[in-house]
């Protein structure tokens, strides 16, 4: 089940495409917009 | 700048690297939620058991809490209606951005023609309308509903709030979904 509206954010950290680190955490201050989406090569 | 765009999905660093730059610089950081594989996707629930992740948005606000989750099938494209109406509630300036970087296409008003279907470039459903339509001779005007929110919001009229696609509409006549027989019926052919 994805967390509810209302709950923290679970934070990650992960590697952008250009190989940089970035972590979630880091953007605290700012709002975010994650979006997942199934597999490169499809529209985002 | 307020707020900040990520993308993600399970793909690897190269992959993703080698996809921006098909899309012509992309603005936002593409993250590689490759390994462990879908770690990230699982923590938020939306890792597909095929193990690729669904359409997700999750907006997150300044002290890291949750304000807005769309979860979509992997299939349909998420309306960014929604997202623009959330985004507006908290950064009216990040939604403007994001607006101007996911340009929808100038509406286009219902074409003058008899038959035209309501598709996506994706939707099995519209291929098979497409060899349907080629096998009978019909002629008809096909409008991508991903890149035209007026037609998307013209189908939500007709198929009780769903972008079901294909949607028809023949002489004023709605058919929501590929249907053979209905399809014969208001084209009039006979088997």
């Amino acid at each position: 089940m994805p967390p509810r509206v209302g709950k923290q954010a679970p934070d990650f950290t992960l590697k952008d495409h250009t190989s940089k680190e970035i972590r979630l955490r880091d953007y605290r201050g700012k709002n975010v917009v994650l979006a997942f989406f199934p597999l490169a090569w499809t529209p985002v | 700048m307020q707020t900040q765009v990520l993308g993600l999905s399970v793909d690897s660093v190269p992959c993703l690297t080698a996809w921006a730059e098909s899309l012509g610089g992309i603005t936002y950081p593409l993250l590689s939620d490759f390994y462990p594989h879908g770690a990230v996707s699982k923590k938020y629930g939306v890792l597909r058991k095929d193990g690729k992740s669904e359409r997700a948005i999750f907006v997150i606000d300044k002290r890291g809490i949750i304000r807005y989750v769309d979860v979509h099938d992997i299939d349909e494209q998420p309306s960014n209606d929604e997202l623009f109406r959330v985004l507006g509630g908290i950064d009216p300036e990040a939604a403007a951005a994001y607006a101007a970087s996911h340009p929808a296409a100038p509406p286009a008003p219902e074409p003058d023609a008899d038959v035209v279907m309501y598709c996506t470039s994706w939707c099995p459903g519209c291929r098979r309308a497409r060899l349907y339509f080629a096998q009978n001779g019909i002629e008809f005007v096909e409008i991508d509903i991903t890149r035209d929110r007026e037609a998307a919001a013209r189908v939500r009229g007709w198929a009780n709030g769903n972008e079901t696609t294909p949607t028809f509409n023949i002489q004023g006549q709605v058919i929501v979904d590929f249907n053979t027989a209905k399809l014969d019926a208001a084209l009039g052919i006979k088997r």
